[in-house]
Parts: structure tokens; sequence; C-alpha cells
């Protein structure tokens, strides 16, 4: 382990990675911090400038981008009521309360403070359980990997936070997606229409493009601007009692967002919007909730920090993205011609490690910078969105035109940036289609190798004692939370039932 | 004509179903199984237009009968239910923006970006990736958000040329210059 981080500390702190993990985190929060533009689409979308560098320098500038923008998320959230993240969406909630009776400057702070802490503790916990991961899973054949999959899908499906049949059937549909091109199997074309850029599939770096950012943009311009309220360098000073009173909600933060963030589907979201709801029942300052509460900024962007780094777990061990950012990190590994899963751990130590303890240099860069210069950074806000969209739009095009150099690209990030739209204005989630898109050719290579080892019968996955476990554990998170809610019901009517008849 | 939002979301889960019919019949085409037996090209895209059919017939059926789906983090319990119902507070959109501008002008807004997008998309073979590009985040600064032309001018001209510097020039990406050949 020592040795290990000792590597990483070593190929991170050249100067050349320092630089491109500086501008990673510099352009992640500049990108974070602007209404319509998140981290998918800043990773998606800056993707294409990393071709000329090394893949561990990219791979530290990309991920950078992809916490920097956690941080700068807040910074929207607090100021306009405005997530530039989806995960900073609850911070929303008390952090605009908190601007709106001139304490901004407090909010901003402690999440700075607070994602810092937890970023710190979730790379300590990625570092001790992703290497054990990967050891185990390399035990893994093409049946275990299949129930992963799927078990995978299913989380991505169960939570991401709308209704089951359209998150399943966004899953469905990347998946099918997925299929466009040379079969794994057989080699058989599908669904290419005879079009030759359809021969490699559909690539997804302009997918992404398309919906994260064209979709994006365009439903920003059907919801119309807000009101920003301007940061004052006066406001940004934070109390002694803010930190002690906001630390009991920044270490539950942060176990709340390890612990959804390692799960491969899970992502930061969910786990901000866990972490608020539980502080909201466990805090002791549970009446201001709403009003301006600080625990209610520190728990949600301690809990987002954490779960972006435990996002890392599945993405590196088993080669599944943890939410839609890491899904494109993973689209960027492949590009770069490296295989994401345990075996990374073994063949690119330098890169792994590097790439892990760049992390915390980006992160002590981002405590830098946000704890002095988050004002500095809303001025940003100042930029007129009708000035901000079309440079977006420009980028997107122009970045997916340099993915493959070639005009297919384009259009094809206009036609998914449409359905990005749709897909928002008609609320059906995107993480479940990214996910499935990403996952679409590994999954059926894994069926395609599970077929063969079956000789044809796919109840091979029923011999294998860990695919079982990982799929009754799927079904689980499928069957449970039906179960829950009634037996949760049925213990009240019985308590009340014991009440009346002991009169108590 | 506007449709309602239970409309749209029903004919646009009608339409999936529909692309799951053609995936399935594509499937069965390409062939579910190989002689030995063994998953052919068609089994996947089988599965999922079955898979697919099943759960966009289930949500038109729902949407249209106005059951809400149920969620399945209200599952999770009332916790669960707070948060989403801030979802829905930060969601809600205003009908007057911060700019002063209705509902019905942002609509028309997002028709003309994507329109002007069409056409700068076209123009691309006659005048090249970035004039068209510039050109088309000219019109919309000026046009559709009504900003002045000089300033419009400007921050396009930069962008455009950021971006030459960038692609073009240190990363020596070949651009398509259209007919006219110039950048």
């Amino acid at each position: 382990m020592l040795e290990n981080l000792l590597l990483g500390f070593q190929t991170a702190l050249t100067v050349e990675n320092v630089i491109w993990c500086f501008i990673g985190v510099f352009l992640g929060t500049v990108i974070g911090l602007l209404p319509g533009l998140g981290s998918t689409t800043g990773v998606a979308v800056l993707l294409p400038l990393t071709f000329a560098l090394e893949p561990v320098t990219a791979l530290i500038m990309l991920a950078g981008i992809y916490y920097g923008a956690q941080y700068g998320g807040t910074i929207t959230s607090v100021l306009i009521s405005t997530p530039g993240e989806a995960a900073s969406v609850v911070t929303t909630i008390d952090g605009y309360q908190m601007a709106k009776r001139g304490r901004a400057g407090a909010a901003l702070a402690i999440s700075a403070i607070g994602s810092f802490i937890a970023a710190i503790i979730s790379l300590a916990l990625l570092i001790a359980v992703a290497p054990p991961l990967a050891d185990v899973a390399l035990k893994f054949t093409p049946v275990e990997m299949f129930a992963v999959m799927i078990f995978g899908l299913v989380i991505v499906v169960t939570f991401q936070g709308g209704a089951l049949i359209r998150g399943a059937l966004m899953a469905v549909a990347g998946l099918l997606v997925a299929t466009v091109g040379i079969s794994p199997g057989t080699s058989t074309e599908r669904f290419t229409f005879g079009n030759v850029n359809l021969l490699s599939g559909i690539p997804f770096v302009e997918v992404m493009i398309g919906i994260f950012a064209l979709g994006e943009v365009f439903y920003q311009i059907r919801m119309g601007a807000a009101e920003p309220i301007k940061a004052r360098f006066k406001d940004m000073v934070i109390k002694r009692k803010d930190i002690t009173d906001s630390m009991p909600a920044i270490l539950r933060g942060s176990g709340v967002g390890f612990a959804f963030g390692i799960l491969p589907g899970a992502g930061s979201t969910l786990a901000s919007f866990m972490s608020y709801g539980i502080e909201r029942r466990v805090s002791k300052n549970k009446a201001n909730f709403g009003k301006g509460a600080i625990e209610g900024v520190a728990a949600p962007e301690s809990a987002n920090n954490a779960a972006a780094n435990a996002n890392f777990v599945p993405t590196l061990a088993l080669g599944i993205p943890g939410g839609a950012t890491t899904a494109v990190l993973l689209g960027a590994f492949t590009i770069f011609g490296l295989q994401p899963g345990p075996l990374l751990f073994e063949t690119q130590p330098a890169l792994v490690w590097g790439l892990l303890v760049s992390f915390f240099i980006g992160n002590v860069l981002l405590l830098i910078l946000n704890l002095p210069l988050a004002p500095v950074f809303a001025q940003m806000l100042r930029i007129p969105y009708g000035y901000l969209y079309p440079i977006i739009l420009l980028t997107s095009l122009i970045g997916a035109y340099s993915v493959s150099n070639n005009m297919f690209s384009v259009w094809l990030v206009l036609i998914f940036g449409i359905l990005g739209y749709l897909m928002k204005e008609l609320d059906l989630p995107m993480a479940p289609f990214v996910l499935g898109l990403v996952l679409g050719p590994l999954f059926e290579k894994a069926l395609v190798q599970t077929s063969a080892i079956g000789r044809g019968d796919l109840g091979v996955v029923l011999q294998s004692p860990i695919a079982v476990g990982v799929l009754l554990a799927a079904v689980a998170m499928i069957v449970l939370p039906k179960l829950i809610k009634p037996g949760r019901a049925l213990l009240g009517r019985m308590r009340d039932r014991s009440e009346e008849t002991t009169g108590v | 004509m506007t449709l309602s939002p239970r409309i749209a979301r029903a004919a646009f889960s009608a339409a999936l179903a529909l692309l799951g019919v053609a995936a399935a019949i594509g499937g069965w085409g390409y062939g579910v199984t190989q002689d030995n037996g063994q998953v052919g090209a068609g089994f996947l895209p089988l599965a999922l237009g079955v898979l697919m059919i099943l759960l966009a017939g289930a949500d038109v059926v729902m949407t249209l009968m106005r059951r809400e789906p149920s969620s399945s983090l209200d599952e999770l319990g009332t916790l669960a239910e707070e948060v989403e119902a801030v979802i829905d507070t930060v969601e809600e959109s205003p009908d007057i923006d911060a700019l002063g501008r209705t509902q019905r002008q942002r609509n028309r807004m997002l028709v003309a970006v994507v329109a002007l997008l069409l056409v700068a998309l076209l123009l691309i073979p006659v005048l090249g990736l970035l004039i068209s590009l510039g050109l088309l985040m000219v019109v919309i600064a000026t046009v559709v958000e009504r900003r002045n032309l000089i300033p419009s001018i400007i921050v396009s001209a930069v962008t455009i040329g950021v971006f030459h510097l960038v692609f073009a020039v240190l990363l020596r990406l070949p651009m398509p210059t259209g007919m006219i050949g110039l950048i």
C-alpha cells in the first residue's frame, strides 16, 4: 500500500500533472457554477482537448473537472438558487435562505470546508476499499461480471429518484442504443442502415455531449433566467461556531456520501438528498432546516463530494461506472486504450495511484481556491446567459467534431441534444440511459461469454454462488422497498393496537 | 396546439414502444441463437425490444390512467418524500423570468435556437465549421437574446478565435472550411 502511495505521489506531483490538475479543478469549479453546465457535460465537452496529453495527465485533469464541479455547483445553488450540478440541488434549500439573510459567505465557506473534509475521508476509504475489491473482482468470470452489471443497472433504476418503470425503460433504451453496430459475438452488422459511421456503434461521448450539454441548454432557455444575489467579500466571514456546529453534519454527510457513492449506479445526487434528509431528522438544529440551517448546507455538500470519490470504487475496481460522469470518464479510459477494471491496478499502477493521489492534491487546491475566491468565482454569474449558452453550444459542437473529425458526430450531438431536452422536459431519468449505454457493450460481451461457458445455456449463471448472491441482492433492491412501507404501516397499526389494549 | 404534459409523456412512451417493436423485429431477423445454440446477434435486441414494449406500454397505460407511477424513492419512506418535494419547488419554472420574459416567449426562443442551429449545421459545407457557428452565435445573441450587435460580434469573434487557436493551431485538427475555405 505504502509503495503504491509513493508511486502515486511520484506520478501526480510532477509539474505537468499538478498544472493540469489545477486547470481541471479550476475549470471544474467554473463549469460547476455555471447553470446549464455540469460535471458530466464538462468532462464530455473537454475530453477531446485532452487527446494530446499523456493518459494519466488527461485523466487527472478530467477527474479534477469532476470533483471541482462539486465545489462550483454550490456557488450557484447558494447565490441564485439554481444548482449548477444536480448533486447541489438540495443545497439550494438552506444555502439560498442563508444567502438571503446575508450569510452567503458562511454557506459557501462551510461547503468548501465540508467538501474538503469529505473528500479526504472518502479518499482514504477509496484507497482502502478499491484495491481489495479489485483483487476479489479478478477472480470473477464473465458469469459473475454479467450478474454485477445487472446489479449496477438495477441500482441505477431503483435509486434514480423517479418512477421505477420509467427508470427501467430508460436503462433498456440505453442498452438498446448500445446494440447499434457490429455484434460482439458474431460480427453481424446491426441497425446500421448501411451507414459506415454506425459500424463501430453510436459513440457515447457525442451522446453525452448532446444529452447533457445541448439538452441542458435547451431546457435552460425554456426555464428562463433567475435573479442573482451579489456576494460581497465582507459576507464571506465564517465563524468558528459555524464550523463546530457543522462538524457532525460533515462527518455524517461524508459517511452517507461514501456509502451511496460506492454503489454502482447510485451517484452523488442521491447521496446529497439522503444526507440532507437524514440530517434533517437527527440534527439538534432541525427546526431551522429549510430556513437557512448551516447543517443543511454542510451535510449534502460533504455527501456529494464523498460520493464523487466513492464513485471511483466501482469504476476503477469493477469497470462499472458509479454515475453519469464516471461513465464518461470510463469512456475516456477506453479512448486512451485502457481497460478499466480489476486488472488496471496490476497493469497500470502508476496511472491508478497517480490518479488517486491527484484527488488529494486537487482537493487541497480546491480548498485554497474556494475559501477566499468564491466571491470572485461568483462574478462569473454576471456573464449574461444570452452570451453564455451560445458559447456552450459552440464548445459542444466543435468538441464533438474533434472526437472523430467527422460531421456525423456533430449531427449526432444535435439529435441527442433534442432527445436530452425531451427527456428533461418529460421528467425521464438520464442516469439509467447513460449507464445502459456505457454498460451495453460490456454487458453484451459478458452475455456472449456466459452463453459460451454454458454452451448456450444461460442458466449457468445460477451455478455460480457469487452470481446468485449478486442477483439476489439485485432482486432485494427492487422488492425490499415495496415490503418496507406496508411493513412499517403494519407495525404502526400493531403498536397502536397494543397501546389501546394495555391502556397506555 | 399544445399537448398536455400527460399526453406528451404518453406519446413519448408510445414512440418508445414502437421502437421496441422495431428492435424486436430487427433482432429476430439477425438471429436469436447461433447454430451451436449460443446467443446470436439478435438475442439482446430482441430481449430488449420486448422489454421495452412491456415497460413503455405499462408507462402509457399508467400515464393515461392518471395514476402517478409509484416512486422507488417514495417507497424508501417519508424521508425521500420530503426531498422529492424539494425537487418540485426547486425545479418549478416561473412564468416570468428575471429578464421579464414570459413562458410563451421562452418557448419561441427555444424553437428559434433549435432552428438556427439546424441552419448553421446545414451551412457548414458552404461557410466552414467555425464561421458558420460564429454567425450562429451572433444571430442568437442579437436576434433571439436581443443583445447589442457590437458586443455580440466581439464576443463571437473572440470565442471563434480561441477555438481556432486551440483546435486548428494547437491541436492541429483539420476543421471543415467549407466552399469559401477561410478557417
